[in-house]
């Protein structure tokens, strides 16, 4: 395996945040990793970045322990959540900052930082200080910095949670076409499932510092480990102990003499979230913004294919 | 910080002076501790340790997710402080360059101590109005000595505005700044640490031990013989109006600096924006030149109070303000200018604004203030020297003149007292301000 973390455990003040998590990712993939507020992804890349001390396990990049290194010399970069760009310098100066420390001639280092620009479309800012750009911006010049200096491997936290939704897509888009240019290795960190689902190869949910699941983002959805994954990248309607359906898999269709009635409809875009009442219990359901749009107290009945039943958990 | 600004000088001539201690008694050396090698080294040592607070506190603002970036990217500890750090405090290292090059030029207590038969601007204004009594060369002096600290301010206000501006993007919950203690430069560093801490042992270390001790014979003793003698030099009346006239001076000046920025940062009143500015002036020009501009000012109709206690008076509160409205800045602005909007919108006044507001969001800070003004007060001299009249002496001036009478261990008795009672108030205010705080948590 490329990289490859075994058992670790990170504790605060005797508070264990990180229980014996072990994953392995291949070279060239991304893992996403997925968890609430505070289940301790942050603390995760702090250990595989070395700015935290683990308090046991393994961290392996290409078979070389690196648990003990300093930051500085374990050929892992790391783009903050809070861009944390050098204010002093202009764009171009903080994209080659980390070349400084590599053995490269002038013009290697002029020609990567140009190719950074291009790749990132950077040229029109490419001489303002990092003080006068966007915050948009800004992200993509802490990605480039640290993409630049070509880690063996890329942590990223939250990178785009500062930013709004537009943006958020763009650079989502943006990344991927990056990371598949130049084949990085990446693990990226967020609380939020879309864009877990449309970045990841692969998906580590985490919950109080313990792996949930670890897998593609198809199979998290469609076959959750447990309770909390099912609930975690979704919404469930249950039928009976342990059978459920997602919003999605429910049809609704306009009927007066129909037993549900809708109690509220949530408009979303694309879709509209219904809540109906059958038999005294509540369902979510939700639809295509297409043909008949239901109002509430419109009665409807509910049906549903077999097939779509989650499986028993 | 708590002890007037000549102490430094005291120490070193107890140290090394003619009769030094590590000069004569242990090394056996004659050496001529005094002239422009004194003056120079007595000025670095007494400003460094209020630069190096200065300092610390610019630096503790520096975003920790710089640091941590550039270490992400390879940096090494050496290349952090050079590449991120030393940038990123070159406002504040020219703040305090400036600050110390306009004291240093208004110096005249260091030069006049060990300066020896070497004079400079500032020791030659002083003797010309102490020896000469001749005010209009005094006055010609300190406005020589004026212009480039005025030059000084304008490039003072201009690095101070690129100080506010340091954060720069979002900033981590991650409060410290860490960096690994490696490199040649972390270890010349904690060197030149370890030296400067020496010194300060070494300074505030043997005034205590002069003012307890007596030499007979080549040995030292304890003896309570300094502090007898002292009371030739200082009643009880003088400390009473010592400690009197520093809390006036500390709670006015504060009050006044209060009142300004609160009219300014809340009212935004354009007349008290320039009470601040004209009022930040007694920061940076020197004390003397004050205290001449009141002889002046105060010596003719309609206003003729030289020799009186008030002008004195009117002097210490109106130094206090330069210092204290940065401060009352400081502490107004963390007040979110909604809560006083807030106050007019469910219906209330300006007195409940004070009451409801003002007052209890600012209380701390102004306790703080007015500790400073307190010991600053303690501790002045220059601006004040010339306006005390002999019977109204103040602690420092006492100190003052007993070391230009070579009274070295009298000197070191009345130092002691001066750190004494400034550390009491201190301990006083802040356990007031615990105190207050225990039953409260503020909700922000
Ligand atoms: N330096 C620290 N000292 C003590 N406890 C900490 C420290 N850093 C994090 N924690 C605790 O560790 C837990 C995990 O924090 P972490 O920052 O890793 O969460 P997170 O998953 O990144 O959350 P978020 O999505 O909000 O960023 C939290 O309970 C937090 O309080
Ligand atoms: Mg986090």
């Amino acid at each position: 395996m490329f990289f490859e973390v075994k058992d670790l455990n990170k504790k605060y003040h005797h508070q264990e945040i990180i229980h014996r998590l072990s994953f392995a990712i291949d070279k060239g993939e991304i893992l996403i990793v997925l968890g609430p507020s505070g289940c301790g992804k942050s603390t995760l890349l702090s250990c595989i970045n070395g700015f935290e001390k683990v308090n046991g396990g393994q961290i392996l990049l290409e078979q070389q322990d690196i648990t003990t290194l300093p930051p500085e010399e374990r050929n892992v970069s790391t783009v903050f959540q809070t861009y944390s760009l050098f204010p002093n310098m202009t764009v171009r100066q903080n994209l080659a900052y980390g070349l400084k420390f590599q053995k490269l001639g002038k013009s290697q280092r002029d020609q990567l930082v140009n190719k950074m620009i291009s790749l990132l479309q950077l040229e029109s800012i490419a001489d303002m200080s990092v003080t006068e750009i966007s915050g948009g911006q800004q992200q993509r010049v802490a990605l480039g910095r640290s993409l630049i200096i070509r880690p063996k491997l890329l942590l990223l936290d939250e990178p785009f949670s500062n930013l709004d939704a537009n943006l958020r897509l763009r650079l989502r888009r943006e990344l991927r076409r990056v990371q598949q240019q130049l084949k990085m290795t990446m693990i990226f960190v967020t609380h939020d499932q879309q864009e877990a689902f449309a970045l990841g190869d692969k998906i580590l949910l985490i919950n109080d510092g313990r792996l949930q699941q670890l897998a593609t983002g198809t199979e998290i959805y469609d076959e959750p480990a447990n309770q909390f994954v099912l609930k975690f990248v979704g919404t469930v309607n249950w039928l009976g102990q342990s059978r459920y359906l997602r919003p999605e898999n429910i049809t609704l269709t306009p009927d007066p003499h129909g037993e549900g009635i809708i109690t509220q409809a949530v408009f979303q875009g694309p879709t509209i979230d219904y809540q109906v009442n059958l038999h005294r219990h509540t369902y979510q359901v939700t639809c295509l913004n297409r043909g008949h749009r239901f109002n509430v107290n419109e009665r409807v009945t509910i049906s549903y294919h077999e097939k779509e039943l989650g499986k028993e958990l | 910080m708590v002890s007037p600004p000549f102490v430094t000088s005291l120490a070193y001539i107890n140290l090394f002076g003619r009769r030094g201690l590590i000069t004569y008694d242990l090394l056996h050396l004659a050496f001529n501790p005094y002239g422009p090698q004194g003056i120079i080294l007595m000025q670095t040592v007494s400003f460094s340790s209020l630069n190096a607070l200065l300092l610390i506190s610019i630096t503790q603002r520096i975003n920790p997710g710089l640091i941590n970036s550039a270490r992400s990217l390879g940096a090494t500890p050496t290349r952090i402080l050079l590449d991120v750090i030393i940038p990123a405090i070159k406002p504040g290292i020219m703040v305090v360059a400036l600050v110390s090059f306009i004291r240093s030029l208004a110096d005249f207590q260091t030069p006049t101590i060990i300066g020896g038969s070497y004079q400079v601007l500032a020791s030659a204004g002083y003797y010309a109005m102490i020896s000469m009594g001749n005010l209009h060369l005094a006055a010609l002096i300190n406005i020589t000595l004026a212009i480039p600290a005025i030059i000084g301010f304008f490039i003072y206000i201009h690095y101070n505005r690129s100080l506010t501006m340091l954060q720069h993007g979002l900033v981590d919950n991650q409060r410290e700044l860490i960096l690994p203690k490696r490199g040649l430069l972390w270890y010349s560093s904690t060197l030149v640490s370890v030296i400067f801490y020496l010194v300060l042992v070494l300074q505030y270390g043997s005034i205590f031990l002069n003012a307890i001790t007596e030499q007979r014979w080549g040995h030292y003793y304890f003896s309570l013989g300094p502090i007898e003698q002292t009371a030739f030099f200082i009643s009880p009346e003088i400390i009473g109006r010592t400690i009197g006239y520093s809390i006036i001076a500390g709670f006015l000046g504060s009050l006044i600096s209060f009142l300004i920025v609160y009219y300014h940062q809340v009212h935004h009143s354009q007349l008290m924006k320039l009470l601040e500015m004209v009022g930040t002036l007694p920061y940076i020009l020197p004390g003397t030149f004050f205290g001449l501009g009141y002889l002046y000012a105060f010596s003719t109709k309609p206003l003729i109070l030289t020799g009186t206690a008030t002008i004195v008076i009117i002097n210490l509160i109106f130094k206090q303000v330069a210092f204290a409205t940065k401060a009352a800045n400081a502490v107004v602005t963390q007040v979110p200018t909604t809560y006083f909007k807030s106050i007019y919108d469910l219906g209330g006044s300006t007195i409940a604004e004070w009451r409801d507001v003002f007052f209890p969001l600012t209380k701390r800070g102004f306790a703080l203030t007015f500790l400073n003004g307190f010991i600053s007060t303690m501790t002045t001299i220059g601006s004040i020297i010339f306006l005390v009249h002999p019977g109204q002496e103040l602690l420092t001036l006492v100190m003052f003149d007993v070391v230009q009478q070579n009274e070295y261990q009298v000197a070191s008795v009345i130092a002691c007292f001066i750190i004494l009672i400034c550390l009491i108030v201190a301990g006083i205010v802040i356990a007031l301000i615990n105190l207050t705080e225990r039953n409260r948590s503020h909700v922000f």
